[in-house]
């Protein structure tokens, strides 16, 4: 019965909370929750019908104390100074359990109908395809299947079939939210945390940070790419080439794409303060220093030696002239499977295209 | 006077000093031990960090007027600020609100100023303490202040690991302020549970106690019992900030996790810290403008005590995301369910006094009434937030930070004012305007509202919190909740400004103005003198009993 109630209550709300605000409305997505984004998975649609169920549960609660609450103020007002009030009982047992049984029960089917819809996220099935998620100041990067390169911002995946997202934090905790999926999941240094979604329609949605992790916080966004199956297979089987290793061969070209993934949240190309020092114009300049492992100020040439360094040991050389730089530095120290060595030369070669 | 009676005793005592005016050098009040010239000066420092709490939450929602990111590259446009000082700023504008005003504002101010006189007491029991715990929140205020100008903390009121570990700003100055102002709290609420226990007048059993004595009491346990915790939480902070202990920082072994079980540990019991002493002057607002005995007493003051052991045992809620087990889900999911009982029957119970009584729209029942709108609102999206998979969606999102201010700012806030114009009168002497007064509560009610309705929506939507740029389809959301808080801060400002203006030259107030039935009015002139009674009252009536009340007001009528 109560299932039915749900499904009433899901079928209709939308519909009749929807008079208020027809804008709200799309003709593509018919019955899109106003208080909710998009429903692109399966946990999508299972979530609405319960947040309209509680949600109107809300409403009769809020409105039926309210009418109470306004009829006595305007009723029983006081137009004398002595009048007393219209009744002076002190306790009503049979009113006082009735209203504790009967929230009681409301808010054990809610935690029940909470209970189930969370159980069912927490168990991945079995032949779901298995990506890998890096998080690290300010970025997300995934692993897609059958490709062992990460790639940052951007995810993609096909249409109606499980997904699970294996993933580990660099550095401090994040929070990988797909507000279109329903789905959230902490993401933490150290430890590993899991996390699955069927999408269910094609399109574009945000991905966002939402454990709070610095100052670029609200820049560590991102979208995924819900395709088609028979897209999917075409990256799969290398008829079409994916997306996430779509490089042109170019190492400038390639290199500032590349760049704009591992590195534009901290250093910019046109002189603006970031967290790092901006590129611009760094390239066969000699900058002050300072040497980590001996201490000392010194002058080092920024040259392939210099920008090698600093992307697999950061804390070595710290750039001098903002304290954000360090010591120490906050900047990720990047692995050969982050950043293979053939990337650190397209970064060179973008790098000198910057005057 | 041996038996109590509704008979004010001012007009005998209208040309003795009372406790304002007896004595006005600067170590008469530096010094004091009188609870209610240190209630006073804690309604003072908690009114400036309320109002430097606003000040900062201002400048967040100005900024957040326009400024966007776009998705596809990451670019942020518009704004303020950097996003640096965005962070900076809700945490001071958290930092403020939370430790410095909603924690102290009702318990250290309203309650030491009347606790003593609704008890029959001269004093709270530990006068001394009483004064330690005001200096040491003093102290505590500076170094925040401190480690805000000097130090630039941007951690979030939250101080998460393990990026409170990293962060190369005054974390450790900011923690060792929360460190003093829980003591702070610790001595407040010590101070009290021996003054309810020891000082009740003869005749005062437990439960002839103002529900206001109830709230504050369980408060008290709270305060106890549960700050040590966070003393302990910020002191371990510091010392993997100073000497890498290993045991929050991953990078030793530590489990940054654990640390927001500690940190909820004391924080989710000091939701309830906030909102306990509000509902204790919910009752007797309620009751007193509606002349009429708190429906369900006893339920009332069993539910304070229920709702202070169950706020143990829910901190998990809190971390629904983080990782925790499917079992400690399951749990404390349901568990939180049944903390929200006993808050939904204290509503009820409030509305069912209301029915039928004899309503009188004073100012404090304009703001009591703005209470029981915001906290129904404040409550049952809690009971959304609390259904485990609804939460995933909406963890961390602008739900969650609409859903808690409804419950701190709109209705602790609320009851708070309710409680400062209830008492107002008692503490001054003298009455604010009317007019302006219904004006203020109106405009703090429709901006209040107006500020975070749209954050509902917009959290709902998927915006998450302490994002100092947005996705543009936000925008429209956010705009409408800057225009609310430009319109709520008009609000404060009138009320800060009527009751400003009432000190210099406000009507004098009658000794019982409202018509209320407990020792603090019935037995005290207004305002006070030191050690506020002359003799011991007696108590001989129940606590809300108002024959004598309305016998007084049919006299004048039949005088008039």
């Amino acid at each position: 019965m109560i299932t039915s109630a749900l499904h009433w209550a899901g079928a209709h709300a939308p519909a009749l909370l929807s008079l208020g605000v027809p804008a709200a409305q799309d003709p593509q997505k018919p019955d899109q929750h106003w208080q909710l984004p998009v429903k692109a998975s399966s946990f999508a649609t299972e979530h609405d019908q319960l947040y309209t169920f509680v949600e109107w549960i809300n409403y009769v609660f809020f409105f039926g104390i309210m009418a109470v609450l306004f009829y006595s103020v305007v009723r029983y007002r006081r137009r004398r100074e002595d009048q007393p009030p219209a009744s002076t009982s002190t306790h009503n047992t049979a009113m006082e359990v009735t209203w504790t049984v009967i929230p009681l029960i409301v808010v054990m089917v809610i935690f029940a109908l909470g209970w189930k819809g969370y159980a069912e996220m927490s168990l991945a099935p079995g032949d779901s395809l298995q990506f890998e998620v890096s998080a690290r100041r300010w970025e997300w990067s995934f692993k897609h299947p059958g490709h062992d390169e990460f790639y940052t911002r951007e995810l993609w995946v096909p249409v109606n079939r499980p997904c699970q997202l294996t993933m580990s934090s660099r550095d401090v905790l994040h929070s990988f939210y797909i507000p279109a999926f329903r789905v959230k999941r902490d993401v933490l240094p150290g430890r590993y945390q899991t996390l699955w979604f069927k999408p269910t329609m094609v399109g574009d949605y945000h991905i966002f940070c939402t454990e709070y992790c610095g100052d670029q916080h609200s820049l560590m966004i991102g979208t995924v790419h819900v395709v088609t199956e028979a897209e999917w297979d075409a990256f799969m089987s290398g008829a079409k080439q994916p997306p996430w290793n779509a490089w042109t061969g170019d190492a400038a070209v390639d290199g500032k794409k590349f760049y704009q993934q591992k590195c534009s949240s901290c250093h910019s190309t046109d002189g603006s303060p970031g967290t790092g020092p901006s590129f611009k114009g760094s390239w066969g300049t000699t900058k002050p220093v300072l040497d980590t492992a001996t201490g000392q100020d010194v002058q080092m040439a920024f040259d392939e030696a210099y920008v090698r360094m600093s992307v697999r040991d950061p804390n070595r050389h710290i750039a001098k002239g903002d304290p954000k730089y360090g010591p120490p530095s906050p900047m990720t120290k990047f692995s050969t499977s982050e950043v293979p060595d053939e990337r650190i030369e397209w970064i060179i070669a973008f790098l000198k295209t910057l005057k | 006077m041996t038996a109590i009676s509704a008979t004010s005793v001012h007009e005998t005592h209208a040309e003795r000093k009372n406790y304002l005016n007896r004595d006005s050098s600067f170590m008469s009040w530096a010094g004091t031990l009188d609870h209610k010239r240190i209630g006073l000066m804690y309604l003072t420092g908690v009114m400036f960090a309320f109002l430097v709490g606003g000040l900062f939450a201002l400048l967040v929602r100005l900024h957040l007027w326009d400024a966007t990111v776009d998705v596809a590259t990451g670019v942020k446009s518009g704004g303020l600020f950097e996003p640096g000082k965005y962070n900076q700023y809700f945490t001071m504008h958290g930092v403020f609100m939370v430790f410095m005003f909603i924690i102290p504002a009702i318990p250290a101010s309203l309650g030491n100023f009347a606790l003593p006189l609704m008890l029959g007491a001269k004093d709270v029991a530990l006068p001394r303490l009483n004064l330690a715990s005001f200096y040491l929140w003093l102290a505590g205020t500076i170094m925040a202040i401190a480690s805000m100008l000097l130090g630039q903390v941007d951690t979030g009121w939250t101080f998460y690991t393990p990026y409170s570990i990293y962060t190369q700003k005054a974390v450790v100055m900011m923690g060792l302020s929360v460190f003093v102002l829980g003591f702070s709290s610790i001595f407040t609420g010590l101070n009290f549970i021996v003054t309810t226990h020891k000082l009740r007048a003869p005749g005062q059993g437990w439960f002839r106690m103002p529900l206001f004595v109830w709230a504050v009491y369980a408060t008290a346990l709270l305060q106890v019992v549960a700050t040590p915790v966070l003393g302990v939480t910020v002191l371990l902070l510091g010392f993997e900030r100073l000497y890498h202990i290993g045991i929050f920082d991953p990078q030793f072994g530590g489990d940054p996790v654990l640390f927001q079980h500690f940190f909820w540990f004391y924080s989710h019991p000091a939701v309830y810290i906030m909102i306990l002493p509000a509902m204790g002057i919910m009752s007797e607002v309620v009751s007193v403008f509606s002349r009429k005995p708190i429906f369900g007493y006893r339920l009332i003051a069993f539910s304070s005590l229920a709702i202070a052991i169950i706020s143990f045992i829910v901190w998990g809620h809190h971390m629904f995301t983080s990782g925790q087990s499917e079992l400690a889900l399951f749990l404390f999911s349901f568990l939180t369910f049944f903390v929200a009982l006993p808050s939904a029957i204290k509503e009820f119970n409030w509305v069912a006094t209301i029915w039928k009584g004899s309503i009188s729209l004073e100012a404090p029942m304009l703001y009591a009434l703005s209470f029981l709108v915001i906290f129904a609102i404040g409550g049952l999206t809690g009971v959304i937030l609390g259904t485990l998979n609804l939460d995933i969606h909406l963890h961390d999102t602008y739900f969650v930070v609409a859903h808690f201010h409804y419950v701190m700012m709109g209705s602790t806030a609320m009851a708070f004012f309710a409680g400062l114009h209830y008492w107002w009168p008692k503490m001054f002497g003298v009455m604010y305007s009317r007019f302006w007064a219904t004006i203020g509560a109106l405009v703090i009610f429709i901006g209040f509202n107006a500020t975070f309705i749209p954050q509902f929506v917009m959290g709902s939507m998927g915006m998450p919190r302490r994002y100092a740029h947005y996705v543009p389809e936000f925008q429209g959301y956010h705009q409408a909740s800057t225009i609310g808080a430009l319109l709520l801060a008009t609000g404060i400002a009138i009320m800060v400004g009527y009751l400003l203006a009432s000190l210099f030259g406000g009507k004098k107030a009658e000794g019982n103005p409202w018509g209320s039935p407990t020792l603090d009015w019935t037995h005290t002139s207004t305002p006070p003198v030191l050690e506020n009674f002359d003799d011991q009252p007696i108590v001989e009536r129940e606590p809300y009993d108002y024959t004598l009340i309305l016998e007084e007001a049919k006299q004048r009528v039949q005088n008039a």
